[in-house]
């Protein structure tokens, strides 16, 4: 990896994230139980870097980026819009460089959270996602647990995701399942600064059959609030050595809440 | 870095959620949460004309409004005057009504008053 390609990712996620907004996640790869109060909306912004090898099989870096807007209906139920999901793709493949920016989705997000993780044994929620793209749809559910002992937080998400793609909306000739587990701990050292770290284990099921192998990454997160604004971010490594998978990547989420 | 297998990681998997959740259930059994709204809670604050359903709707407030962004002191750290000056503080970054500010303040004062 480049000085030139890491400073260029910072580059792309300050522009992504000027005057951002969201709730204040303690992590960025696992979701939690807590969601917008009642009245209350959050902006959130997302941008993750994958260098490796990318989804497309190449040498390279992926960019993607992610824009939310978060609404609180009621103190159990939140709605969220992705506005734009989008990716920037950066191959180094056969000695070629090239970078080109792709529209992927938009997409619409329900989480409505049954129990509390401080006043319950365990706080649960559970998360649907309807993604439409161009070229694809894509349903997504969770279930989430969460539970806090004082400064402590330790969260679980289990999700399975179903993907259709094609050469135009509404021609899907290519079918997908992905089951993802993930597991976040954090420790908040000071009101303004939280430690953890994160596991996400994901298999993949091309055609919805047989499945491939399982990739793992782990790596350590840290948070970090002032007043409404809040900076999260997650350095994970691949466990496994599943070489058409990104070797490392590293998400950032920049949230505002009104 | 060796590689591990599929058919190692899924019950590896599959027995870390198990060990998690025993684990979750387990360690709430052990931890005391934030105090219910309890009679000694309810008399310390008939002195100051709050009603119980207050203490309630306070206690409800920290327990999904502040825990959103942050991890819970136990009541007894700070001391009833303390307790105004951070919900004071806190409040507009949390976004409570002057109603639910009130709330918040007088089950927290109610609830350190109660304890020991």
């Amino acid at each position: 990896m480049t000085v030139t390609v890491f400073t260029r990712f910072l580059c792309i996620t300050a522009l992504a994230c000027s005057p951002l907004l969201a709730g204040e996640r303690r992590f960025t790869y696992v979701y939690e139980t807590t969601t917008a109060a009642k009245g209350e909306i959050e902006i959130e912004n997302w941008a993750t870097w994958k260098t490796g090898n990318t989804e497309e099989g190449e040498r390279g870096n992926e960019f993607n980026f992610r824009h939310e807007i978060e609404f609180g209906v009621t103190d159990h139920l939140q709605l969220g819009l992705y506005v734009v999901d989008w990716t920037v793709l950066d191959k180094v493949a056969g000695g070629e460089k090239g970078a080109q920016a792709i529209y992927d989705d938009t997409a619409l997000e329900a989480i409505y959270n049954f129990t509390n993780p401080v006043t319950d044994i365990v706080g649960s929620a559970l998360y649907g996602e309807i993604q439409v793209g161009d070229l694809k749809f894509a349903l997504e559910s969770k279930l989430l647990l969460q539970k806090n002992f004082g400064p402590f937080v330790i969260a679980y998400n289990a999700s399975f995701e179903a993907e259709w793609e094609g050469e135009r909306f509404g021609s899907f000739e290519e079918r997908h399942a992905e089951f993802q587990q993930t597991l976040g701990a954090s420790y908040q050292i000071t009101p303004n600064f939280l430690l953890g770290g994160e596991f996400l284990h994901e298999i993949t099921f091309p055609e919805w059959s047989e499945s491939e192998d399982s990739v793992v990454y782990v790596g350590p997160n840290a948070s970090f609030r002032y007043d409404r604004y809040y900076l999260t971010a997650t350095a994970m490594i691949q466990a496994t050595a599943i070489t058409e998978e990104p070797d490392f990547q590293l998400r950032a989420i920049f949230g505002f809440h009104f | 870095m060796s590689e591990i297998s599929p058919e190692t990681m899924a019950p590896l998997l599959l027995g870390g959620g198990a060990l998690l959740l025993i684990g979750m259930i387990g360690c709430a059994a052990m931890q005391s949460t934030i105090p219910e709204v309890s009679p000694a809670m309810v008399a310390a604050a008939a002195d100051r004309g709050t009603r119980p359903s207050d203490l309630a709707s306070g206690r409800r407030i920290l327990a999904v409004r502040c825990i959103a962004c942050h991890g819970l002191e136990p009541v007894q750290k700070f001391s009833p005057q303390q307790w105004h000056s951070i919900v004071g503080r806190m409040a507009e970054r949390a976004n409570l009504s002057p109603a639910e500010r009130d709330q918040l303040t007088s089950y927290l004062v109610a609830a350190r008053q109660s304890l020991p």
